[in-house]
């Protein structure tokens, strides 16, 4: 570095520059922490919502339980395929007993 | 009971991380009061205009927000490296040349200078706009940012004697350039 270099640089350090405007501090403070409460709130709603869809699930398969062993009133109307496979296992069930199978 | 205990574990977690989060904005103010200046001056150097020197510095403050703040060993290097990082990106982006009037200081703060120091401010900010961005940043970060040739080399990940030519040739060239306008 030459006493003109360093010259130079004086004359550059002398010029005062341009700041960044004081609303863009503010701008980015607030999105800066924006960004993660959002991403936990997102997390937080489908967690939510994958248990309501196990919850659902859970009363779905018990409703059928509770009709396939034939006890109680369902709250989920019996389809087709349900009340056949019951007509079929009431009529095994007396075949069965007919034959005497059930009793030795 | 276990779905009940599992969304209020979510909602203390979702508390836990706003007050994380109050505390990460403080340490964010302070190492933008600190170091915001000097990285705005780098991308101001190196794109030229203000709107994408804005848009580069939210870019990089954001992308530090993401990190652990207390592990950053030397804040300045590192939003340094980043802001130059996001230069060089918008640059590859761009399609074409931001054109920009040379009556119209934007390295400089017009508010800030005195009449005298005006003349000087344009010449200087045209002359700059005529180096290659690796010679503007070299100015800029030895000029500025007082760095010396071989912290340059690390941030630019360059070897310290290619600083020094980029240095020597951009302070060659505005030199002739201000000896020209006779300043």
């Amino acid at each position: 570095m030459t006493d003109e270099d360093r010259e130079l640089e004086d004359r550059l350090r002398a010029l005062p520059t341009a700041g960044p405007p004081a609303a863009l501090r503010e701008r980015i403070l607030t999105g800066a922490t924006r960004r993660p409460r959002r991403r936990s709130l997102a997390f937080a709603l489908c967690l939510l919502g994958l248990l309501a869809l196990d919850l659902g699930v859970q009363q779905v398969q018990s409703a059928r339980i509770s009709r396939l062993i034939g006890g109680g009133s369902s709250s989920v109307a019996a389809g087709p395929n349900d009340l056949a496979a019951v007509m079929q296992q009431r009529a095994m069930i007396a075949r069965l007993l007919r034959n005497g199978e059930m009793t030795r | 009971m276990a779905a009940f205990s599992r969304v209020e574990e979510a909602v203390r977690a979702d508390a836990r991380g706003a007050l994380k989060a109050t505390g990460r904005q403080a340490g964010l103010g302070e190492l933008y009061d600190a170091h915001a200046a000097a990285a705005y001056r780098l991308l101001l150097a190196m794109l030229g205009s203000p709107a994408e020197a804005q848009d580069a510095l939210s870019e990089v403050f954001l992308a530090v927000a993401r990190r652990d703040l207390r592990r950053l060993r030397s804040p300045r290097a590192y939003l340094l490296a980043a802001a130059r990082h996001q230069a060089i990106l918008m640059m590859r982006r761009r399609r074409r040349e931001i054109p920009t009037d040379p009556a119209d200081p934007r390295f400089f703060d017009p508010a800030a200078l005195d009449p005298d120091q005006a003349l000087l401010a344009r010449q200087v900010e045209s002359a700059l706009r005529e180096l290659p961005p690796e010679q503007r940043e070299v100015i800029v970060l030895k000029v500025y940012e007082e760095l010396t040739f071989a912290e340059i080399a690390r941030l630019t990940r360059t070897r310290p004697n290619t600083v020094a030519s980029r240095y020597r040739y951009a302070v060659e060239k505005l030199r002739s350039r201000l000896k020209e306008e006779g300043t």
